[in-house]
């Protein structure tokens, strides 16, 4: 064969994956730079390809983010209710994904089954049973409430429990020889050999809470607890509509996602690495 | 130190059963090896020793103790697994101190004992690097240390040289044989390579599906196998069989070897049917060589099909006009087939593929075995 042909599909592939880049990237760029506007620039260039160039690098937004709402309170909650959902998270999936691997107890296969089971139960659809439930307890408004309904996430314990059962036996059964029992088997020599499963399902349990909207919108009223969503969407309603404003918010609510992707991304790379086991 | 005692003890996973029921006693200090084809139960018997597993009946005990009910931890037992299991995030130093760490030893005693198995086994250079940094036969040494550091009643290797080289494997089977001897610790040791069981067993015990064919030292396995089995499983190549026939002639039973009618002194077992000769047995000489009418000696004409030039020894496989029973790993009857007979031969020669050959050797070195495959004593086999 000759070589043009193969030249030009790859030209037309890289076309096409550029064309799809621009696509998803669009929109960032477009806060990104209208973050950076005046405000009423933001509006007047949306129609044109200005809207992707900044004019000038103009901090005011930023300033009013923080002058207009308690910016500060809101990243504050939004950290504090990730941390917990990703710490207790880390713990309790792994343990569960851990007892579904390689314990032996009675029962297992249908807490297998279950766990499969209530991965495809949308969280909508619990949202107000739940929210009547701790109503009911008189449970609300803090960080805590918004929580621990996500600790306990079937997609977690399904990404350890095949990760666990992926790893050489040995090890483990090479501890318990060596006289290690079950608990020091886990934090000892499961969990260091783990670490890319644990970094996998950290950026999963933040990312996918990050954004979560209707349960905090349920369970909080203070403005101290509520989290990043909510802020933004109270920016909207606070007159006057400020775009530029709204897109400053949006780019530090992105900020913190990408600063944890990029840090993890490097666990990523090492925890893979180090799982050379055999010899 | 302690002795190793198996009472009828059986394992089944599920319905699957893999030991059927199995006695076996390892004496105080002695290295005993186990040797089987795969999948014949080996693994399972020394992780129902370890605790990994739960044994479905009988005891098991180690130094006249029922261990049944402890766990792997308090039967203090160590393992060498076949791709060592050495922990990955751990150097070397941090592999040797885990079982002392676990065991909650201080620290000053920890760092003595360490220190003084890694001299053992010549780690000392390599105590701050991680397994992925290493060699095959290095790994083979770190697992043997997180072994002896810990001083254990009780050592279990499982085919601990199957992932290294051959040479390798002769060096560190050596090393193994003198630590084992000079610790003293009571060993069972998994293998399916005879020569490992051969040259490092005090006592080897040759196991199928989960039943202990023989159990011996290793010369008594290879020059009294008690079945078959043990007769085809030791020997590289294995035991040449055969299925003479049987008649009474001159008030003797006699068996038709080749051109010959054997008699043995001691007469032919009434229930003899197969007739064994090793490969060393044989002499090979030039065609129509021995018809000399002995009957203490057979002779089997053939023909030269290939020849391994070993060195100092050849092997030279005979097609030969007598029916060779093929001995497999399967259950009997034992294919009859056209085979091939073996033969060892030491010095240089020149033999000829297709040349035609006498294969002699002397009556008496003839094992025989029943229907069954059993072997049948006799006062001078
Ligand atoms: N956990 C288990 N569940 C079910 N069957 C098992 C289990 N462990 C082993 N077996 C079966 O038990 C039999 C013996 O296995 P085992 O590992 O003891 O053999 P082995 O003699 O060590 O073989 P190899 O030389 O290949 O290591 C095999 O048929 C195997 O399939
Ligand atoms: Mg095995």
């Amino acid at each position: 064969m000759s070589r043009t042909p193969t030249r030009l599909r790859a030209v037309l592939a890289y076309a096409l994956l550029l064309a799809f880049t621009l696509v998803f990237i669009a929109p960032v760029l477009f806060m990104v730079v209208g973050s950076l506007k005046p405000d009423a620039l933001v509006l007047a260039e949306a129609g044109s390809l200005r809207a992707f160039l900044p004019d000038s690098v103009n901090p005011d937004n930023y300033r009013a983010v923080f002058e207009r709402v308690p910016f500060g309170a809101y990243l504050l909650s939004s950290l504090i209710v990730n941390g917990l959902i990703v710490g207790l998270g880390l713990l309790v999936n792994a343990f569960a994904g851990y007892a579904l691997a390689r314990l032996r107890w009675w029962g297992r296969g249908a807490m297998l089954a279950l766990v499969l089971a209530v991965l495809v139960i949308p969280f909508e659809a619990i949202a107000i049973p739940l929210f009547y439930q701790l109503s009911w307890l008189g449970w609300r408004d803090d960080w805590l409430v918004q929580a621990i309904p996500f600790v306990a996430n079937p997609l977690a314990i399904f990404l350890f429990y095949s990760f666990f059962l992926g790893l050489p036996r040995e090890l483990e059964e090479a501890a318990r020889v060596d006289g290690a029992g079950v608990l020091r088997t886990f934090f000892l020599i499961v969990l260091p050999n783990a670490k890319a499963a644990f970094a996998s399902v950290a950026i999963v349990l933040f990312l996918f809470h990050w954004g979560m909207y209707l349960w905090p919108l349920l369970m909080t009223t203070s403005e101290g607890v509520r989290p990043l969503p909510l802020g933004i969407a109270n920016f909207y309603t606070l007159p006057p509509l400020q775009w530029g404003d709204i897109m400053a918010f949006g780019v530090l609510m992105v900020l913190p996602v990408l600063i944890l992707f990029v840090v993890f991304q490097r666990w990523f790379v090492r925890g893979v690495a180090s799982t050379g086991v055999k010899g | 130190m302690a002795d190793v005692e198996f009472r009828a003890v059986r394992k089944a996973f599920g319905e699957h059963t893999v030991i059927p029921g199995l006695d076996l006693t390892v004496h105080d200090g002695e290295l005993l090896v186990l040797l089987g084809p795969s999948g014949c139960g080996k693994s399972t018997l020394l992780r129902l020793l370890a605790g990994l597993e739960q044994a479905t009946d009988g005891e098991i005990r180690i130094d006249g103790r029922p261990v049944d009910a402890l766990g792997p931890r308090a039967r203090n037992i160590a393992m060498v697994f076949q791709n060592y299991a050495l922990y990955p995030h751990l150097t070397v130093r941090g592999n040797l101190e885990f079982p002392l760490r676990m065991r909650g030893m201080g620290r000053a005693e920890r760092e003595r004992r360490m220190l003084e198995a890694a001299r053992a086994l010549g780690l000392e250079p390599l105590l701050g690097k991680r397994p992925a940094e290493l060699s095959g036969g290095q790994r083979q040494r770190v697992a043997m240390g997180r072994a002896i550091v810990r001083e254990p009643d009780v050592f279990l290797m499982d085919e601990p040289l199957s992932n290294l080289d051959a040479r390798l494997r002769v060096q560190i089977r050596a090393e193994i044989g003198a630590l084992q001897r000079r610790l003293g610790v009571t060993t069972l040791y998994v293998t399916h390579d005879q020569i490992e069981a051969m040259t490092l067993g005090d006592r080897v015990a040759v196991m199928r599906d989960g039943v202990i064919q023989q159990l011996g030292r290793p010369v008594e396995l290879y020059q009294r196998p008690a079945n078959l089995f043990v007769a085809g499983f030791l020997g590289n190549p294995p035991m040449n069989l055969l299925e003479p026939a049987f008649e009474w002639r001159d008030g003797a039973r006699q068996a038709r070897l080749g051109g010959t009618w054997v008699r043995l002194a001691g007469g032919i077992p009434d229930q003899a049917r197969f007739a064994g000769i090793r490969p060393e047995c044989f002499r090979v000489g030039a065609s129509g060589s021995s018809g000399d009418g002995r009957q203490d000696r057979l002779a089997i004409q053939g023909s030269v099909d290939s020849v391994e030039v070993l060195g100092h020894e050849r092997i030279a496989y005979c097609r030969a006009s007598e029916p060779v029973v093929e001995l497999t790993d399967g259950p009997g009857p034992w294919r009859s087939a056209e085979g091939l007979l073996a033969a060892r031969l030491i010095g240089s020669g020149v033999l000829e593929r297709g040349e035609s050959v006498t294969l002699t050797a002397p009556a008496a070195e003839i094992h025989w075995f029943d229907e069954d495959g059993n072997a049948i004593p006799t006062d001078l086999g």
